[in-house]
């Protein structure tokens, strides 16, 4: 080692930075074990945190609503009664409704949601944040306001023209601005569960044009309001609800089942956990790490602590002097850490950014937050080492002056159990090393389990979700397209859909919005009515048998049926929300596991009775000629009666695209972060195996051994603790997945827990990986090994 | 009784006992020794005689079992491990059969890491600098120099450097040639002696080797975990002239 000089420092402390020099190897994967977990945490709490400030300054300068609620037509005077409802501090009357739009340049129809405003002054609540351009003037029936992600997405600009097909007749809309709601930062369309940019859209528009269109003059279709602050939110939900039920009101529902709400909360809710756990267990390890090189550094220095407190160096002035280079490691961790969170943190809200739309989502990590993580990483850090730096502050300075006393081997339980004859004697060295030393060794395979699990919890998801994919998409829904119809039609209008370009085969389908309840349960749904014998949609249990609903029964999917605690079997009262509001108890059928959406089944023409109805339709699954698939968007968008029209393809697509988009970036950060961790515990352990072990080493080569047979002792270690730890990281981490599962398990998006082979896979070859990387550190160093000089030099 | 004016450290009827699971070694067995004022004492016996225990007593490195323990005119007997340190720390020079030099340190800093701690001391005495202690053991030229580049000699003669640059009271050798072929243990009982006669360092050397007794003032030969006998040398040997 070349000395270096450092003037106007104690010669103790410039013992400090020369030990940290010499074992800068091990030093440093420490710190960058513990820069991965002060990084990750800081980067995922910041990322957290700027999200939830973004949130809640959004919806406070937009007054966004508390409550929501969906009704068919109430004319307006009845906004006096709601207003007058106790705690209701203000209220806004909409008309919202869904169309056909035709964008220049698509041949696919998109769905546009045209939200009125009012004819003065901005709402009273949802307001919109203008980005671009202005609001449309008043009494302009031709101007819109168009929401920011769906200009963008078409690369339209202010003054461009979109068609929206309102019943039939085609309306030209000028864009005049363009604008984010909070109703909207997540963006989905009617049946998304990802969204699609280009084919959902939120047009603004002046209440008066839509009034015309709608026919609804003097009456509104959607109220939201924003409730004081402490009111009873359940009990302001009744009365709305009571006050609009002759009005078709559809079931007042709270800004916690807002659909964006519901999947940003949910998004914030699995950044939280991830950025709790996943750092947690860095931090573990690399505290583990401290605590067993900062012990053999003490345990090597034996001696020169003697010496030190001989001389006259106090135990408080050793202790600082080992805390010291705690210090320094904790100092690099910190520093590098605090990068690693500054580019993990700015990354994480760009991408964020590109799913929930906020007026601005500036990355910010504020001084209490780094503080937090500095006191996180120091609480690790001093826990890890306190031990090892007590080992130090309490030998006694004439105790440290005999060499230690020898270690006590003992058989390993192999060998008590006769089984001697089995363990060849490099691997009888490695065994007991290991029994001697049994915390140490634990606490590398819970390590290396750590590692391991890590893969696991961090990549299993895409399986999931490829699993729900495939089943949703290629067991349940078989049709090419989906059709909404603007309201019920009998089934005779079969017969003209048949005739739209390159259809083969049409079913029907009804969609009703009810209230389920169960005792003092319920939950407000759609059941969908599926004609007996259909091809193009299967209802499927958990074992992927067919559990189509017949009869008068009702199928459930299994969330919903736990929700409302009933088994097959068991009745449900069924509310409808819409038409005469029939109520009825139903038998519950079977039980299905569906992925996507929150739909119950039940048969075509049992819903129908159900409802009073002869049987009626209010969409339908087609089969299509790929080669007519554009001559039929061309044509649904020109038919009044068809108000949505989706693809299965496209579903497909958003969900490959959004896989393919993430799986390579977070593949690459999860298996760059295990394998750090991975090899900063096989490093050291091979490290101090070679530290204690030299002596013992070097005489077995002596003795004769080849260098292969004693680089085996050395690699033997690094090989059990990782055999043992693999199999242990993969129960562990199906454990840890199992517990994740519930945030990742959405109102919308459903996922079977399965983990794939190739995430178990994965996972191993990355300790895998680790272990062979780290075995080739150890072989490197072994070969620097000077037999003869370990030998002379005093243990 | 009263330790006398010239007395710098002594102890009375002193043992020591180690207990280690049934066994009980009897290290000490009722020691009274006094280490005078400027004298250079050798401490002879051979190994298992209870001198090294003695020394670790002496230089408060371990407390004994019973009996008293002086320095000048302060009892050492009962004090806590932090005044033991803080005696160390100010008047006691420690030489150690294997050096037990900082390997990460230069020759220079491992005299330093003993005169950085000296500057505190109550007595007003003031270290000396890390250069001019390795010049009293002829090591200057050598004083960057890390442990690891030097001969085992020259890493005693650091030692002795490192333990006389604060000007201890007093100066506990313990067995510093025992590690070191004739020759070069020689050259370091040289250096002890010179320092000995040019600062009047009172020195306790222990050694299980007769012949360093002749350069004593006063041998005091152990045995079996008692004095055996008290020797006053009328004529000095140096230590050119032993007989080895």
């Amino acid at each position: 080692m070349r000395p270096f000089r450092v003037r106007g420092l104690r010669a103790i402390d410039v013992k400090v930075l020369r030990d940290v020099v010499r074992m800068r190897g091990q030093l440093g994967a420490i710190a960058i074990v513990l820069a991965c977990g002060v990084g990750l945490f800081l980067g995922m709490r910041t990322t957290m945190k700027t999200l939830e400030r973004a949130r809640e300054d959004y919806y406070a300068r937009e007054r966004f609503a508390d409550v929501f609620a969906p009704l068919v037509r109430a004319p307006e005077h009845v906004a006096t009664r709601l207003r007058a409802i106790p705690g209701v501090q203000s209220l806004q009357t909409r008309i919202v409704a869904d169309v056909v739009l035709d964008v220049p340049g698509m041949t696919d129809a998109a769905t546009g949601r045209l939200v009125s405003l009012p004819d003065l002054g901005r709402p009273e609540v949802n307001d919109l944040f203008l980005r671009t351009g202005r609001l449309p003037a008043a009494g302009r029936d031709d101007e819109a306001v168009v929401l920011e992600a769906f200009v963008a997405a078409h690369d339209l600009r202010l003054g461009d023209a979109i068609t929206a097909v309102v019943d039939g007749k085609r309306t030209v809309l000028r864009i005049v601005g363009t604008a984010l709601s909070p109703e909207f930062t997540y963006a989905l369309g009617p049946g998304q569960i990802l969204p699609d940019d280009r084919r959902f859209g939120v047009l603004w528009l002046p209440r008066d044009a839509l009034a015309h269109a709608f026919d609804m003059d003097g009456a509104f279709s959607d109220v939201s309001f924003r409730v004081e602050r402490g009111a009873g939110v359940a009990e302001i939900l009744a009365r709305i609800d009571r006050v609009l039920e002759p009005w078709g009101g559809r079931g007042a529902f709270a800004r916690a089942d807002q659909l964006s709400e519901t999947f940003l909360a949910n998004e914030l809710q699995q950044l939280d956990t991830f950025g709790t756990l996943v750092p947690a267990m860095f931090l573990a390890v690399a505290a583990f790490l401290l605590q067993v090189v900062i012990g053999r550094i003490v345990a090597g220095q034996r001696e020169q602590i003697a010496a030190l407190k001989a001389v006259g160096y106090r135990d408080l002035e050793l202790g600082l002097h080992y805390a010291k280079l705690v210090i320094l490691v904790v100092i690099a961790g910190i520093g590098l850490g605090l990068l690693l969170a500054w580019w993990l943190g700015s990354s994480m809200c760009e991408l964020y950014g590109a799913y929930y739309r906020f007026p601005e989502l500036d990355w910010s990590m504020p001084a209490r937050e780094i503080l937090l993580g500095i006191g996180v990483t120091v609480l690790a850090a001093g826990l890890g080492a306190l031990a090892s730096i007590r080992a130090a502050v309490v030998l006694p300075p004439a105790e440290a002056m005999r060499p230690p006393s020898p270690a006590v081997y003992r058989a390993t339980i192999l060998e008590r159990l006769g089984l001697t004859a089995l363990v060849p004697p490099a691997a009888r060295i490695v065994l007991r090393e290991i029994e001697r030393k049994p915390r140490r060794a634990l606490l590398s395979v819970a390590s290396i389990a750590m590692t391991t699990a890590l893969v696991v919890i961090g990549t299993f998801a895409f399986g999931s979700i490829r699993l729900a994919m495939n089943v949703q998409f290629g067991l349940q829904q078989r049709e090419d397209v989906s059709l909404v119809l603007a309201e019920p039609r009998s089934l005779g209008a079969l017969g003209e859909l048949r005739h739209l370009p390159g259809v083969q085969h049409v079913e029907p389908f009804r969609a009703v919005p009810v209230r389920l309840r169960s005792g003092s349960r319920q939950d407000d749904v759609v059941i969908t009515g599926i004609p007996a014998g259909a091809a193009l949609q299967a209802v499927l249990d958990i074992d992927l048998r067919e559990v189509t609903p017949q009869g008068d029964g009702i199928v459930l999917p299994r969330k919903l049926a736990q929700r409302l605690a009933v088994v097959a079997g068991d009745t449900v009262e069924v509310e409808v929300r819409e038409g005469d509001r029939r109520t009825a108890t139903v038998p519950v059928g079977r039980i299905a596991e569906t992925f996507v959406g929150t739909s119950a089944y039940m048969e075509l023409t049992a819903l129908c009775r159900l409802l009073g109805e002869t049987t009626t339709m209010n969409g339908a699954w087609l089969l299509v000629d790929d080669d007519s698939l554009a001559a039929l968007h061309a044509r649904a968008k020109t038919t009044p009666r068809i108000a949505g029209i989706a693809e299965r393809r496209h579903v497909i697509e958003t969900f490959r695209t959004m896989i393919d988009e993430n799986l390579g970036t977070s593949l690459t950060i999860n298996l760059g972060f295990a394998l750090v961790m991975a090899l900063g515990v096989l490093y050291n352990a091979a490290r101090i195996t070679l530290a204690e072990r030299s002596r013992d080493l070097a005489s077995l080569r002596v003795l004769g051994f080849r260098r292969r047979e004693v680089t085996a002792i050395l690699l033997g270690e690094i090989g059990l603790l990782t055999v043992v730890g693999i199999p242990l990281g993969l129960w562990l981490g199906r454990l840890a997945a199992g517990g994740l599962m519930d945030s990742l398990d959405t109102e919308q998006l459903r996922l079977p827990f399965v983990i794939e082979p190739w995430t178990y896979a994965l996972a191993a070859s990355t300790s895998l990986l680790a272990a062979v990387i780290a075995s080739w550190f150890a072989w490197r160093m072994l070969e620097r090994v000077d037999v003869i000089e370990v030998l002379k030099s005093r243990d | 009784m009263i330790p006398a004016a010239d007395v710098v450290l002594r102890l009375e009827h002193v043992t020591k006992t180690y207990v280690m699971g049934d066994l009980r070694v009897d290290a000490l067995r009722g020691v009274d020794v006094a280490l005078h004022r400027g004298e250079l004492l050798v401490l002879l016996g051979p190994s298992g005689s209870g001198k090294s225990t003695l020394l670790n007593i002496l230089g408060a490195l371990d407390v004994p079992t019973t009996g008293r323990a002086w320095f000048g005119y302060e009892e050492l007997t009962g004090a806590d491990r932090d005044r033991l340190t803080e005696f160390r720390r100010r008047h006691v020079g420690f030489v150690f059969q294997f050096y037990n030099l900082i390997p990460s340190l230069t020759a220079k800093e491992n005299v330093q890491l003993v005169t950085d701690i000296a500057r505190d001391r109550t007595d007003g005495l003031q270290p000396m600098a890390a250069s001019e202690a390795l010049e009293l053991v002829g090591l200057a030229p050598r004083e960057d120099h890390f442990p690891a580049q030097l001969s085992g000699g020259e890493q005693q003669r650091v030692a002795i450097a490192r333990a006389i640059a604060k000007r201890p009271a007093v100066l506990l050798c313990d067995e510093p040639t025992g590690a070191l072929d004739v020759a070069t243990g020689r050259v370091v009982l040289e250096a002890l002696d010179a320092i000995h006669r040019e600062i009047g360092t009172t020195t306790a050397v222990i050694t299980h080797n007769v012949a360093i007794g002749g350069m004593a003032d006063r041998v005091v030969t152990l045995a079996d975990g008692l004095v055996h006998s008290v020797r006053e040398n009328r004529t000095k040997v140096g230590p050119k002239d032993l007989a080895w």
